[in-house]
């Protein structure tokens, strides 16, 4: 009975990694499909492969930390990490619905600590991780922001001679398939590994591996797989709010952004920091849209989006936390 | 007029800042990204002020050839005239 629960919350899991590829797909293709340099087919097609080949590139330290720096160990079950999962895919699915380009990763955090604070109080948070998790919710849009801004000033000085524009488009609209790329490679790096996370929490919980071991091969394949998969299924909605609503972008704007988001996302990803994807490529898209003039950034769709963040963790732990009231009461 | 940008970045400076004091072991991280912004912040007034100069001079030119056109147009000054 144990070892069906325990199949049937690593199924869910896995369905939140999914649903984290189409909700955050957009992130990785918005710029490509917004300035045409793919069709939104092809876009999704691209995005996918690079998701799934992330594992060949980058470790689990995100995984770990997701594993062992959100709430204590001792606390972690079944029924707290599915609770845990239920507050994060609602918030989700809710997000999605109004177009918001929220994070699945905070909703993640959000309800993991939710579930964990109802099943035995406050005292359960691993303090040091949240910090270094809720530094970073401010620290990743910031740095899109500085280093989308710092690459799209540099672009503009080294082509400020060049004439001929229909050319600067073809090169910068070819160099936009490669952040792209770097960019899809960074989000199913980061994203995948907070899924392979849960899976590692729930294996710990249920003495499945040792306390001290790392991510088994077979979650590591998965997680990419559905996160993969995710993608693959696209979503239009957000993809209209990130590519075209927040700032006007040109190839070369695009490409600025994808590649200073793809920068984080390696960082993080090497830190074993969980960031957004969805925080980073939105600084980067403000930053690549400042180099114009700040009135060229629509702040009011920009504000939207810093709320739709603020909410994320609590709302996700409030509904976490409901989710597991229900689940004790059941079982 | 003021550099609405410039003061952005400083902004966004002194939350870097504030942050890398919460940041534990990414401190240099937050404390550079404040750095950076007071780089960019200080780039963004200066290009702000030479645009504003430029402006100045465009303006000046425009108003000193529209005085030349006037005079000529109002040919030469007759001796009887003040």
């Amino acid at each position: 009975m144990q070892d069906l629960a325990l199949v049937a919350v690593i199924a869910v899991a896995l369905g939140f990694d999914f649903v984290n590829g189409f909700h955050d797909a957009a992130n990785s293709i918005a710029t490509v499909v917004s300035t045409r340099v793919l069709s939104p087919r092809m876009a999704v097609v691209w995005a996918a492969f690079f998701n799934f080949v992330a594992f060949l590139v980058f470790g689990t330290h995100v995984a770990t930390a997701i594993a062992k720096d959100v709430v204590k160990q001792d606390v972690l079950s079944i029924g707290m990490i599915f609770a845990g999962l239920v507050g994060a895919i609602v918030w989700d699915l809710i997000t999605f619905w109004f177009g918001l380009p929220t994070s699945s990763s905070h909703a993640l955090v959000g309800g993991m600590a939710g579930a964990a604070v109802a099943k035995a109080g406050g005292h359960v948070l691993v303090l040091t991780g949240l910090r270094k998790i809720g530094t970073f919710i401010v620290l990743s849009p910031f740095t899109g922001l500085a280093v989308a801004f710092i690459l799209m000033v540099g672009v503009l000085w080294a082509v400020h001679r060049v004439k001929r524009v229909e050319f600067l488009n073809k090169v910068f609209r070819r160099l936009q398939l490669v952040s792209a790329a770097a960019f899809s490679l960074g989000h199913g790096a980061n994203d995948a590994q907070k899924t392979m996370g849960i899976i590692l929490a729930l294996l710990i919980a249920n003495q499945k591996v040792d306390k001290k071991s790392g991510v088994p091969l077979w979650v590591v394949l998965s997680a990419h797989a559905a996160i993969g998969l995710g993608t693959l299924t696209g979503g239009w909605r957000i993809v209209h709010t990130m590519g075209s609503r927040i700032t006007k972008l040109q190839p070369a704007g695009g490409v600025c952004a994808e590649t200073a988001a793809a920068g984080i996302l390696f960082y993080t990803s090497h830190a074993g920091i969980p960031v957004s994807t969805t925080h980073a490529i939105t600084g980067a898209i403000v930053g690549v849209g400042s180099t114009h003039r700040l009135t060229a950034v629509r702040w009011g769709i920009a504000g939207r989006v810093v709320w739709a963040w603020l909410l994320t963790i609590p709302a996700s732990a409030v509904i976490a936390a409901i989710s597991y009231a229900i689940v004790s009461l059941v079982s | 007029m003021r550099d609405r940008r410039a003061l952005f970045f400083v902004a966004a400076a002194v939350v870097c800042f504030l942050l890398s004091f919460v940041a534990d072991n990414q401190r240099w991280f937050a404390r550079i990204l404040a750095a950076a912004y007071i780089v960019l912040a200080a780039a963004s007034l200066l290009d702000f002020r030479s645009h504003d100069r430029l402006a100045a001079r465009v303006v000046e030119r425009a108003a000193a050839d529209t005085a030349e056109t006037a005079l000529e147009r109002a040919g030469p000054a007759r001796p009887d005239q003040p």
